[in-house]
């Protein structure tokens, strides 16, 4: 019997799994060794930087003092007591009307509280000895590195996590870390299934495929962070597979399984859970590629059923894997980071799921445009290889159009990024999206025009205008006791979108918000709002303009009078009927 | 099916505000001509039809699942 699965959304999915991280213990490796690895406590500075206070040139150290009353036309003249490389100090104290050769790093000498550059004075000869003479005054603390100016002491330089780069080994050295407190990387087993899989070196045969999935998850799980074991292909057998998985997860921090995660009569991996009396955390996520994976959880350990799909595969571990493996390490950030970017070409596939598209993040023009790598089906391998990216492309969408906003999120990133973040749908793109569709409205309820002019009031409009329009009772003679509006609600919200997109094009920064209302009204009551900002008066009163002449083109939305004798439905009030073509002018014909 | 929508006058006339359509395909001018004929409405050349809530030229093949509006001059603003 094939048994029905209920999927549960990825973020659940990924919270779920998230509850049984641990992090790992820590081991101390000499700072040769360290590169590449994550730190196990935060690296703190043992001393202050610089050590000492020093020069940052090449010059002379004085006494401030001495040059208070230099100038152009009254140099004064210091004697040169003395010389400090780097490295060295100079022993004893400067004196009055003395100066003492310094180079840059080296320890300013007693005595002195300024440097002045060797460009910047005159070297001359006092009485035979050598002496410089300056024009200009310096003020204590003149080019001086001060003690600590760079680092004070205990300041927190890397926090624990963060993956050792050359950059942190120069901090590690500086601060005195011979040995380095580093995470103890997870062992992460890896065990295939299929009887369709051959091993790399065997030849091709029908019906067979070579087992890349294998090799794939050993380098996934270095990129991570941590040590792949491979402990080969399960049996064919039940009981012979059944005991391959109790003997792996005693052997590993994490076991990972390949294929055998479907609702086919050869996958054990459900059996084998149930037999070992394993927590199912779940077995359908709700995403394209890889919705049957699966992860239980047995004395706190996990095991990650990932599909046998190599794409769907790839997409598991760094979904699910992924950030276990960083937690581990102590990353403070263990999820992987996720940008915005412009989608470069269409992707019109409906999306029932959220779907991850295997994709190449590039930069154009300072933009980051996300364009899918090739087929995207969750057997293909080809795509594999050039992918940099998931384009994450949430479901509940017709199909993805080039030029909209999406999520990436990066593959090869060291940074990472917090639950929080990885889960929020886009702050910004949500805002815009909501207030866009706030902007226009048709409505049954009474217009309020002021809520509509505080949402568009922006620092940078120097002009509002807002335009009401209102029952009136006499038309041409005639007395209207009151109106009905209908609209073709979702086409009509559609319209008013576009008048706001055109009166973008049009008008540089003009922003409008319009409300129709549709129902009864009654005399005097407002039947349409437009309010316009623009940094400029004159764009927004063209701009107000162009709207209701819009509205009356475009938007599906019917006026029925009410007069003292009789009803009637009118149409095109700006006596264009009728449409030469059946339709109405639209934008790039106007 | 293909969902049909009238709106104001057309509305009345017909006395439905959509139909659903038993048909596999058709242009946008054979939906209109069907439509005219079954429900012997009076003024069709000022009306405009939108397919999938955008505007439509006759030519234009509706196809089964469309969601099509037949949009009588409007009056709105």
């Amino acid at each position: 019997m094939v048994e029905r699965r209920k999927p549960i959304p990825v973020n659940e999915a990924i919270e779920r799994v998230m509850q049984y991280s641990h992090i790992g213990k820590t081991e101390f490796l000499p700072i040769e060794e360290a590169y590449g690895r994550f730190l196990a406590e935060d690296l703190i500075a043992d001393h202050d930087v610089p050590f000492f206070d020093r020069s940052p040139y090449d010059g002379f150290a004085i006494r401030a003092e001495d040059t208070a009353n230099a100038s152009r036309e009254e140099p004064v003249t210091l004697n040169v007591v003395g010389e400090i490389g780097a490295g060295s100090v100079f022993e004893g104290t400067v004196k009055a009307n003395e100066a003492v050769r310094i180079m840059t790093g080296a320890a300013i000498p007693e005595g002195c509280n300024a440097v002045c550059m060797l460009e910047l004075v005159e070297e001359i000869e006092n009485g035979g000895k050598p002496a410089i003479r300056t024009k200009r005054s310096y003020e204590a603390g003149d080019n001086i590195s001060f003690k600590g100016e760079d680092t004070k002491k205990g300041s927190v330089l890397a926090e624990k996590g963060t993956r050792i780069n050359p950059g942190i080994v120069a901090l590690l050295a500086t601060f005195g870390y011979k040995e380095v407190p580093v995470s103890t990387k997870p062992t992460v087993g890896i065990i295939s299934t299929g009887s369709e899989l051959l091993e790399i070196d065997e030849p091709l045969q029908p019906g067979k495929i070579r087992n890349s999935n294998a090799y794939m998850i050993r380098a996934q799980v270095e990129r991570a962070g941590g040590v792949p074991i491979y402990l080969g292909q399960f049996s064919d057998d039940f009981d012979t597979c059944y005991q391959q998985v109790i003997q792996a997860i005693d052997q590993v921090d994490f076991l990972v399984t390949t294929g055998g995660v479907s609702v086919g009569d050869y996958d054990y991996l459900p059996a084998i859970y149930e037999k070992m009396n394993a927590n199912v955390l779940f077995n359908k996520v709700g995403m394209r590629p890889g919705s049957v994976t699966t992860v239980a959880e047995k004395d706190g350990k996990l095991l990650f059923g990932l599909s046998g799909n190599p794409s769907a595969c790839y997409v598991g571990f760094e979904l699910f894997l992924r950030p276990i493996i960083r937690a581990y390490l102590h990353h403070p950030k263990p999820y992987i980071r996720k940008e915005q970017a412009v989608l470069g070409t269409d992707f019109s596939k409906p999306n029932p799921f959220d779907r991850f598209v295997r994709g190449q993040l590039r930069v154009e023009s300072g933009k980051l445009v996300a364009e899918p790598a090739g087929l995207d089906k969750s057997n293909v391998v080809s795509s594999l290889g050039p992918a940099n990216v998931l384009i994450l492309l949430p479901k509940g969408t017709r199909g993805y159009e080039a030029g909209m906003e999406v999520n990436c999120l990066l593959l090869e990133d060291e940074e990472g990024t917090d639950f929080q973040t990885f889960t929020e749908p886009d702050p910004k793109k949500q805002k815009t999206r909501e207030s866009s569709t706030d902007l226009f409205q048709i409505t049954e309820e009474p217009i309020d025009l002021q809520p509509m002019i505080d949402r568009l009031t922006r620092r940078e409009a120097g002009a509002v205008v807002a335009f009401e329009g209102i029952v009136r009772e006499w038309t041409k003679g005639k007395r209207t006791l009151f109106l009905e509006y209908q609209a073709y609600k979702p086409m009509a919200l559609k319209m008013l979108q576009t008048i706001g997109d055109e009166i973008r094009e049009r008008w540089p920064d003009t922003v409008v918000a319009i409300t129709h209302r549709i129902g009864r009204l009654e005399i005097s009551d407002i039947a349409v709002a437009i309010v316009v900002t623009s940094p400029h008066r004159k764009a927004a009163y063209e701009a107000n303009q162009y709207a209701i002449d819009r509205i009356k083109q475009i938007v599906p939305i019917w006026k029925k009078e009410h007069w003292e004798n009789g009803e009637e439905w009118l149409g095109d009030q700006l006596e264009n009927v009728p449409y030469p073509d059946g339709k109405p002018t639209l934008k790039e014909e106007v | 099916m293909i969902q049909v929508l009238f709106f104001a006058h057309l509305q009345d006339e017909i006395g439905e505000n959509q139909v659903a359509m038993d048909i596999d395909s058709l242009t946008v001018k054979e939906l209109k001509e069907r439509i005219r004929e079954t429900y012997a409405v009076s003024q069709m050349d000022s009306t405009m039809v939108s397919v999938n809530e955008e505007f439509a030229k006759d030519e234009q093949l509706i196809q089964r699942g469309d969601e099509v509006a037949f949009i009588p001059p409007i009056s709105g603003g």
